[in-house]
């Protein structure tokens, strides 16, 4: 009997470890080293949650490929680190002799300050933020405002209720950034539009996103738009069992409800993370904050064409005169001085 | 407000209190079968979120629900047999194994979510719990939308209650179920397998857990993400304490604390002044509160959490 509970407890233990390692900090290293005789650039990326969230982890893990096949960087990834892991994760790839290492999330910002001073020949960036230090800490950030602003003309333009809703998930910069931005894009079209918002506190609590949409809907939001990563189906969700409109965020999300989402708020991070990367490769690396826009090419609005017919008219040419306006530089709206 | 404004109001706000109430009222009810055997199974939140992605996957697979339900509960069961053998035949730490069980729901239903549904795509349709439309009572004026609006699931959770109650309270089994938990070897001596009423609880209750998190992810919502229990395991055990064990209780106690929700949506929902992290301490300082001042003394199971081991 002892024997037996001996043996249980180790079996219990081994699989419990082998099951965190899986779920919880996987990491993969892809991109084969072909011997070219040139050098090429290591690139990390470290995400705070898992790279299939349809959202914010997803899009930088894209990038990261994107890269890799475009510039021809090799390149790593590890997901679902922690507060308390990243020190030691950005330390981990630094000692591995990565030349960048990207950390997906303002709260990244501490963590790296601290590696960066003891690996000067490693550069480091933050995404989301606007820190930086010399000489090898950079930031960048895809202007969460100029996603949210998209996605308020957008939703401004089709409501027929003149009320919309912004459900964000836990109440952080880039979120309430396009919190503010939502509500700007929306009153540049029509100051008469209530514009409703609140935040979850969780990007995970899915039923929590559908609860609050349904309440914004209650209230007569015909238009909402979700920005909680993953929980952001949620509001998708309630917004297509009340026959009303929602607005993606993050990525193209047209394809989770198509006679729902009219249109998608994209930060093209793949986009962002391919710019920063050649800026490194070739040797144009400044520790500053680089501000990744609508000019940039790193945020947009994918539309439904499908639903077009179904929106007021005009409403196409209407959202790409506000984008032309943005790539011209005649509208500068959320873009730090 | 009119009166007419007020009355859809509370009408929906009734809808989404039992909607949010419900998968943690499920697992509370289950729970008070282990509870009252004495097994305290910490790892209801793993379970909840394994029977939430078993659910989805099963459905997908098999394209309908009520079978997915089925198998839903067999992996409840599986778990529950996996849980009772580990803390009771082999006598390991039950709060120990209840947290590997909450990093085993979460790594296992993550890994898998990822090999069945692959990455970055749109979660899968799959056959769910719809909203059922009762002739008559579905169109009522404002009930119809507080009560009779629900899926079927929601109906079965609620005929539960009052049918748990009675075995638990009014049979034999369920005196031989609560003699377990206050005094194995009283139990023991007159003649009761104290293993196999355990065994049978910690099965029960994982399956109640499992169902509990599919209603999340094929009732309340109809797809699978990660993590998204988000913690309604850990509400479910306070719901069994603050229900005082008892599946009334419970479900009082888990109405509570959807009604703390639903409050929160609410008052967000209004564009009020109030700060968004005050309302969402809502629920929580709800439920503390009622535990604080109304609910009085809650005393446990005598022998909860130890195995029994026979001399």
């Amino acid at each position: 009997m002892k024997r037996a509970k001996k043996w249980f407890s180790m079996v219990a233990l081994l699989l419990i470890v082998a099951l965190l390692a899986v779920g919880c900090g996987s990491s993969s290293t892809g991109g084969t080293s072909q011997d070219t005789g040139v050098k090429k650039l290591k690139v990390a990326l470290l995400l705070p949650g898992p790279i299939n969230d349809n959202g914010w982890d997803a899009v930088a893990y894209k990038g990261l490929k994107q890269a890799e096949t475009e510039l021809g960087v090799e390149t790593a990834y590890r997901e679902n680190v922690s507060a308390s892991d990243m020190e030691t994760a950005f330390r981990s790839f630094a000692q591995q002799k990565y030349d960048v290492i990207i950390g997906h999330g303002f709260q990244f910002g501490d963590a790296a300050k601290a590696v960066a001073k003891d690996f000067p020949n490693t550069k480091f960036v933050i995404t989301s933020s606007n820190i930086s230090q010399a000489p090898n800490l950079a930031s960048m950030n895809v202007l969460s405002h100029q996603v949210g602003y998209l996605g308020g003309v957008y939703a401004a333009l089709a409501t027929k209720t003149k009320k919309i809703a912004f459900i964000g998930g836990q109440e952080i910069p880039p979120i309430l950034d396009g919190a503010k931005g939502f509500a700007e894009g929306a009153k540049s079209v029509d100051p008469s539009v209530e514009v409703m918002s609140a935040n979850t506190g969780s990007f995970d609590d899915v039923a929590k996103a559908k609860e609050t949409a349904k309440a914004f809907i209650a209230k007569g939001a015909d238009v909402v738009l979700g920005d909680a990563n993953q929980a952001g189906l949620g509001v998708i969700d309630a917004a297509k069992g009340a026959g009303v409109y929602a607005i993606g965020y993050g990525d193209d999300q047209s394809n989770v409800a198509p006679e729902t989402v009219i249109a998608s708020g994209l930060q093209i991070y793949p986009v962002a993370i391919t710019v920063m990367v050649k800026t490194i490769q070739d040797g144009k690396f400044e520790p500053k904050f680089y501000p990744m826009g609508i000019k940039e090419g790193a945020v947009g609005i994918a539309l439904n064409k499908g639903l077009l017919s179904k929106l007021p008219a005009g409403i196409e040419e209407k959202i790409n005169q506000v984008v032309d306006d943005f790539k011209s530089g005649k509208l500068t709206v959320g873009i730090p001085q | 407000m009119s009166l007419s404004n007020l009355a859809s109001t509370l009408s929906s706000f009734i809808n989404t209190d039992i909607q949010t109430a419900m998968p943690i009222m499920l697992a509370a009810t289950g729970m008070v079968f282990s509870e009252r055997a004495g097994l305290v199974n910490i790892g209801i939140e793993g379970v909840m979120l394994m029977g939430a992605f078993t659910g989805v996957a099963a459905s997908f697979l098999l394209g309908s629900a009520w079978l997915s339900l089925l198998v839903v509960i067999i992996i409840g069961g599986i778990l529950g047999l996996f849980f009772t053998f580990l803390v009771e035949t082999a006598r390991a730490d039950q709060v120990v194994i209840g947290m590997a069980f909450n990093l085993l729901g979460l790594g296992l239903t993550t890994m898998l979510n990822r090999a069945l549904f692959g990455m970055n795509t749109a979660p899968p349709k799959i056959e769910s719990f719809t909203p059922l439309h009762i002739p008559v009572l579905s169109d009522l004026p404002f009930i119809g939308t507080a009560f009779f609006q629900h899926s079927s699931l929601t109906y079965i959770a609620f005929v539960l209650i009052p049918l748990v109650g009675f075995i638990v309270f009014k049979t034999n089994a369920g005196l031989n179920l609560r003699a377990v938990g206050e005094h194995p070897r009283a139990a023991d001596t007159v003649g009761i397998n104290v293993i196999k009423v355990r065994y049978i609880a910690g099965m029960v209750s994982c399956m109640f857990g499992a169902v509990g998190g599919a209603y999340l992810s094929m009732s309340q919502l109809n797809f699978f993400t990660e993590n998204m229990t988000a913690g309604r395991g850990f509400i479910a055990l306070a719901a069994v304490i603050f229900g005082k064990w008892s599946p009334w209780g419970v479900l009082g106690a888990a109405l509570l604390f959807g009604a703390g929700n639903a409050v929160s949506y609410l008052i967000q929902a209004s564009n009020s002044q109030i700060p968004g992290q005050l309302v969402l301490m809502v629920p929580y300082v709800l439920t503390l509160a009622a535990l604080a001042g109304f609910v009085g003394r809650a005393v446990g199971p005598a022998a909860s959490g130890k195995p029994y081991i026979k001399e």
